[in-house]
């Protein structure tokens, strides 16, 4: 077993095999050798959540703080699976490509899934980073700019002088 | 969302349809600075701009590094026949990942406009890449120097400017190298030499410039040698005197 400390000092125990699907965590636990005498801090993931045990994540969705066991749950569900294969030339994945229990684990309000995102890419975790952006890329498909905007609550931090420049150059592939 | 690191926006665009997400630029400063970040440079697209009056398809490479106004200038400017029939319509053809066929299907076509660097990304191309007497401008991309299994480079009749890249000088398969009437400037490298394959050799038609540098000891094959027509100057190198099927 691994124990982990999220940044609010929670403290999880996980088996080896899941911990390690973060090469942050696998690189901490060669680099310290024996991995059962200190936990391991996580200053960047905020960790806890209800009670351990009783709940699964989808019922958990609204507590703020859940990242670090989401992203276990993620690690867990995703144990087995067999190493990611080398990429090949044949076909680019495609941002439809998701599979059904990563698209139920990841039907979460934005701010956790952003959260999620973050911490993939802070815990170095290839499968989860990849399946988190594709979901946004697919909340962004087909929208305007306007939309996107909305969609993400992001405000427009262009003078309109710089706006209509950007315009401009990209007047030919804006939608007509 | 727009707070998020660099790396992140930047996994999240490469999941879209390269053609879609230019429009994104707009959204804020971030996302104008992820889109306008190199690794998007790596994709590119063919453009249909449109047909000559003689009925001739017009396409012609869009990168992301192309985008713009500017850009629109150039392809239409070389296009005086496309000009005046199709003005300004552009269709877009997503090419995600280049492939060798991409050369076949421009047979016949006139293809206009910059050169991407992508093309560099081809590494199985392994005959020919002939765009003789296409409107291509712009410089010559490093980026073709790692086409390494080339055996013919057709670029002549271009409107290809800047220098040869030194990158030139790793493709050493290469039997047919032909840069002739187009605007190269500069040196020739002398990372030529490399090009022990070479039997045609044509950079004739240009504004070469400088001293002809003494590459040829090792082009024992060469047969055919042209480099008039350029501002080359200085003594024929001693090199040359061991090619022994040459005429010029």
């Amino acid at each position: 077993m691994v124990r982990i400390t999220s940044s609010d000092s929670q403290e999880f125990s996980v088996s080896q095999d899941i911990a390690c699907q973060s090469q942050l965590i696998k690189n901490m636990i060669e680099d310290v050798g024996d991995a059962d005498e200190q936990p391991i801090p996580l200053p960047n993931v905020a960790g806890a959540i209800l009670q351990k045990g009783g709940s699964c994540f989808p019922s958990i969705s609204n507590a703020p703080k859940l990242t670090l066991f989401a992203v276990i749950e993620y690690a867990t569900m995703h144990k087995d699976d067999p190493p990611s294969a080398p990429e090949t030339d044949a076909k680019p994945s495609t941002s439809e490509d998701i599979e059904d229990r990563d698209k139920q684990f990841l039907n979460v309000d934005q701010g956790t899934l952003f959260e999620i995102i973050l911490a993939a890419n802070y815990l170095d975790m290839k499968s989860l980073l990849d399946v988190g952006c594709k979901t946004v890329a697919n909340m962004i498909k087909g929208k305007t700019v306007e939309e996107v905007r909305a969609l993400f609550n992001i405000v427009n931090d262009f003078t309109p002088e710089e706006e209509e420049q950007i315009r401009k150059e990209n007047e030919w592939c804006e939608d007509r | 969302m727009n707070d998020l690191p660099f790396e992140v926006l930047e996994q999240i665009f490469l999941q879209l349809d390269p053609f879609t997400i230019a429009k994104y630029r707009r959204v804020c400063r971030s996302f104008n600075n992820v889109l306008k970040a190199h690794r998007f440079s790596d994709l590119v697209g063919l453009a249909h701009i449109g047909h000559t009056d003689g009925g001739v398809e017009v396409f012609c490479f869009v990168a992301p590094e192309t985008f713009g106004e500017a850009f629109l200038t150039i392809a239409q400017n070389n296009l005086d026949d496309a000009r005046k029939t199709q003005p300004r319509k552009f269709k877009k053809y997503p090419v995600s990942s280049l492939k060798v066929s991409l050369f076949e299907f421009l047979k016949g076509h006139i293809l206009s406009g910059p050169l991407p660097r992508a093309l560099g990304n081809m590494t199985k191309l392994t005959n020919n890449v002939n765009l003789k007497g296409n409107y291509v401008t712009g410089p010559l991309p490093s980026e073709l120097g790692n086409l390494v299994h080339l055996k013919k480079l057709n670029l002549s009749d271009t409107l290809l400017d800047g220098t040869i890249p030194n990158s030139f000088g790793n493709l050493v398969n290469l039997e047919v190298l032909d840069i002739s009437n187009a605007c190269l400037t500069g040196c020739i490298p002398e990372s030529l030499e490399n090009l022990e394959n070479l039997v045609d050799l044509n950079l004739d038609g240009n504004k070469l410039s400088g001293k002809l540098p003494d590459v040829f000891g090792r082009m024992t094959k060469l047969q055919t040698l042209y480099l008039g027509n350029n501002h080359l100057e200085g003594p024929i190198p001693e090199s040359l005197g061991r090619c022994m099927q040459l005429e010029r």
